[in-house]
């Protein structure tokens, strides 16, 4: 990070933390946070299929349906089927079902993933195809996702089981639901996991290569065939896990949950810098902050206008993002 | 039999035809350089050997194997190393990993390999933890040739190594090169700057217009007035 | 088969198909000829259709306690100068148009520096900003209650059962007019630049064509469009609310109609809105599960898809004009 990126950085949070002191909401701050590494789960995903496969990968918000819709039917026919309930655990309104869903539908989502880019986008590498034809494609795999995920589950919203409980009453007025901070805990781990993958892991580091300089790597003599799959492996369960967590935060789950956030996961990467994981957990973190702030003086249906705006803001500022390059 | 016998190609992008039916020869020990005006097809010929281009006719030999449009792992694989002319260095990875890299893919010792490249380009010691993009134009340059060498090879290509240097630094690279291929290592190279290459070649090539036109000694070729006239005069 | 049943149904395929094909020829405005990734299509659908609503709507009763506060009353205020003609019904159109133009050009000048796929994140985040607005603003224009009694366009000539047969005939001529007038747009040397920057764009700044300046009037142009189109439907729907401008049925599937129907070219793009209206429509009519509206969804998404995947060009390609 040179100098001009960490003060980019600090400016923006010191304005949104006064904003926040200033509006004496600090618990918008805390449960903005937790948001935000939530939505990072799907912005890790996005930068890293922008940063080596080189499109926008408009899907992503479907995706993160998807693995909520799957996790709550594993949960709910599955689990429930075999007899596998359990009462929720501590302060949390969930128990271990969901918990243990978790992994099996980071599976299950790598596998539809990596399968989607099989038949579909590879194809198009192969035709050389623009990268703007490739993020029409994910267009059309996007409304495919949705159209199924309405057949199967229908329109109306889907409720985790959940059991009632408390929120944290903390100084300040600040109220956080514990889910919030157990979710939020498991979206750092889990970045932090692919952040230890990309540093030491043989594909890890084969991954960053192929970013920086596709051609080299090549003739490097990279597989990049099996980069990819790990692309979008990593991309998938991260995204399925978010979308779960964001639909246990919210306690229920409707078609366009994910769809809704694609705006904030979008303007997070942007805002951190395309191809960057870390500038993707930052970003995210920035925009749940900001978001979450706005509602003390600002309607909160106009949420995502408020990401946009900051996506747009960042855009003619610094195009590159935070950690982004230089112009 | 020569390490390398690359057969009449044929390569282009697109429509476009480059290459029409070139041949070249690279024996074992030797350094071979490829000279001839821009645009001649010289890169093209590299990036179709190493398995970036397509070859659309023609035939090329390793040692005793076909690599005719092998992959580029398999390139690697088979003991070729490329380093192109620009970009030829991990911006976003330390001097460390980019000289990892070999080793993860050709599943090396690196400890032992990391020394020995480090002796022979001491520079790098000093920034191991630096990013790449950090370094300077001749800086990076050195990490490209190290990248290359330390997987040992028994063919290193090489696109105008010397391209975007300063002449001193330029000298520098000639004599890296000369001392690399003494100590055994088999080197392609296409040049600009003919005069310097031919000097320390053991066979040169002249390519002009996607066709051999001569091939010679690299001495004979320095003191040839045909090859003047093929450089100043361009294509027929 | 009650006939008049079966024209008035056919009438209504055609009044939306022509509205699609209107869309259609902007997106190509956007996309096919300045490769404008515009998935915000929505944004001027709703403007378009807002703009010619309010300003022909009359004012708020103040005894059915609308929310909205503005209320143009076009026809009224025309009086004898609609010349017994609702004319007010091109004016409103023109404006509608204009709104859009208006505002497509701060739009173009802070966004189309932009690369391709941020565009296209830019364009939904604006369209959906204005979706937001509509709805959160109730005194702009009812918010979600919606605006009725938007006025019918000489609905005095035809009964109202028979109505949609005029109005899809209005629809078509309307369609036509600007079909026409984009292919004189295209063939205009403005139009020429164009196609040669989309060509080689570079070549095109060599020669000392500022690019950016034509790919902002083309955004205009192609958002003017979009607003005429948005007009047209409020005026055949006359009912709007902002569930109307979801994205599936005012972007994605006009996307769909230009991959289908050819990029690049007018008559493929009208082509595409039949025929993936078509499409969308007659699914109705199928058996059992096969018509639930989720597989309809589905089945615009692996249009795309195949249609990008199996004949990237469309079903009319675009000849390919030789070069000057």
């Amino acid at each position: 990070m040179s100098i001009k990126n960490i003060d980019y950085f600090w400016i923006i949070f010191i304005v949104v933390l006064s904003g926040l002191i200033i509006f004496g909401q600090p618990s918008l701050l805390i449960n903005g946070l937790l948001l935000g590494f939530i939505y990072s789960l799907g912005a890790i995903g996005l930068t890293l299929v922008f940063g080596i496969l080189r499109f926008g990968n408009f899907s992503q918000g479907d995706l993160m349906t998807l693995g909520g819709y799957i996790s709550l039917s594993i949960v709910t026919v599955i689990f429930a089927g075999i007899g596998f309930t359990g009462s929720a655990l501590g302060p949390f309104t969930f128990g271990l079902p969901i918990i243990l869903a978790i992994p099996l539908t980071m599976i299950l989502t790598s596998i539809i993933v990596v399968a989607l880019d099989q038949l579909i986008y590879k194809r198009l590498r192969t035709r050389q195809a623009s990268t703007m034809l490739i993020s029409i494609a994910s267009l059309g795999v996007a409304i495919m996702i949705r159209g199924l995920v309405q057949f199967l589950w229908g329109n109306e919203p889907e409720y985790f089981p959940r059991e009632s409980k408390q929120f944290y009453m903390l100084p300040l007025d600040i109220r956080i639901p514990p889910d919030n901070i157990i979710l939020g805990l498991m979206a750092v781990l889990m970045t932090l996991g692919v952040y230890l993958f990309l540093k030491y892991n043989k594909y890890g580091k084969f991954m960053r290569a192929t970013a920086n300089n596709p051609n080299l790597s090549l003739s490097t003599g990279i597989n990049t065939s099996i980069v990819i799959i790990w692309t979008w492996i990593i991309s998938g369960s991260l995204a399925a896990a978010g979308g779960t967590m964001l639909a246990v935060s919210q306690a229920q789950i409707l078609p366009m949950t994910g769809w809704k956030i694609l705006l904030p996961i979008f303007a997070s990467v942007i805002l951190g810098g395309i191809g960057k994981p870390i500038g993707a957990l930052v970003g995210a973190i920035i925009i749940g902050i900001s978001m979450e702030a706005s509602t003390a003086w600002l309607n909160p249906t106009y949420k995502p206008a408020v990401a946009f705006t900051i996506m747009i803001a960042m855009l003619l500022v610094k195009p590159n993002g935070l950690f982004g390059e230089k112009d | 039999m020569a390490l390398l016998d690359v057969q009449n190609i044929i390569a282009g992008y697109g429509e476009t035809e480059i290459l029409h039916s070139v041949s070249i020869q690279v024996n074992e020990g030797n350094l071979v350089a490829i000279i001839g005006p821009n645009g001649s097809g010289k890169s093209t010929l590299l990036k179709v050997i190493v398995g970036l281009l397509e070859a659309k006719n023609g035939n090329i030999k390793f040692m005793s194997d076909n690599i005719t449009n092998s992959s580029p792992q398999k390139i690697v694989e088979f003991g070729i190393s490329y380093v192109p002319q620009a970009d030829n260095v991990f911006t976003n990875m330390t001097i460390r990993e980019n000289l990892e890299i070999p080793s993860l893919v050709l599943k090396f010792n690196f400890k032992k390999r990391l020394e020995e490249i480090l002796d022979l380009f001491p520079i790098l010691d000093t920034k191991m933890n630096s990013k790449a993009g950090t370094l300077s134009g001749g800086q990076r340059q050195t990490l490209a040739f190290a990248k290359a060498l330390i997987s040992k090879p028994s063919l290193m290509i090489l696109d105008e190594p010397s391209a975007g240097l300063s002449p001193i630094m330029a000298d520098s690279t000639f004599e890296t090169i000369e001392s690399i291929n003494k100590s055994g290592v088999t080197i392609l190279i296409v040049e600009q700057n003919a005069k310097k290459i031919l000097s320390i070649a053991d066979r040169g090539y002249v390519l002009a217009t996607g066709e051999n036109k001569i091939d010679d000694t690299g001495l004979n070729l320095l003191t040839n007035p045909d090859v003047g006239m093929l450089y100043l005069g361009g294509s027929n | 088969m009650d006939l008049g049943g079966v024209l008035i149904y056919i009438s209504g395929f055609i009044i939306m198909a022509s509205i699609y094909g209107i869309f259609s020829i902007g997106l190509n405005i956007h996309w096919g000829f300045t490769g404008l990734f515009n998935i915000g299509i929505a944004g001027f659908f709703a403007i378009g259709a807002y703009s010619s609503a309010l300003i022909t709507i009359e004012p708020p009763d103040p005894n059915l306690f609308e929310d909205y506060i503005f209320g143009g009353n076009l026809p009224e205020l025309l009086g004898f100068l609609n010349l017994g003609i609702d004319l007010w019904f091109f004016f409103a159109l023109i404006f509608a148009g204009l709104i859009c133009a208006i505002i497509a050009a701060p739009i173009a000048l802070i966004t189309l520096r932009l690369r391709e796929d941020y565009l296209g994140m830019a364009a939904l985040g604006i369209a959906e900003t204005i979706r937001l607005i509509f709805l959160n603003e109730a005194w702009l224009a009812n918010g979600g209650r919606g605006m009725y009694g938007i006025p019918k366009f000489l609905g005095d000539m035809v009964s109202p059962r028979y109505y949609d047969l005029l109005y899809a005939l209005i629809a078509v001529v309307i369609l036509l007019v600007i079909y026409l007038t984009v292919q004189r747009i295209i063939k205009s040397p403005w139009g020429r630049v164009l196609k040669s920057i989309r060509e080689d764009e570079v070549a095109a700044t060599s020669l000392g064509k500022n690019v950016f300046a034509f790919k902002v009037q083309s955004f205009i142009l192609g958002a003017f469009i979009m607003g005429v189109g948005g007009a047209v439907f409020a005026h055949g729907f006359r009912f709007l609310d902002p569930f109307t401008f979801r994205p599936l049925l005012s972007t994605f599937i006009i996307w769909t109609m230009l991959m289908v129907g050819g990029s690049g070219n007018n008559r493929g793009a009208i082509a595409g809105a039949f025929i993936v209206w078509g499409v969308w429509s007659t699914t109705q009519f199928l058996p059992g599960f096969l018509s639930s509206p989720d597989l309809r969804y589905f089945m615009v998404g692996l249009l795309i898809v195949v249609m990008l995947l199996f004949k990237p060009s469309g079903v009319i390609p675009e000849t390919i004009e030789k070069k000057n």
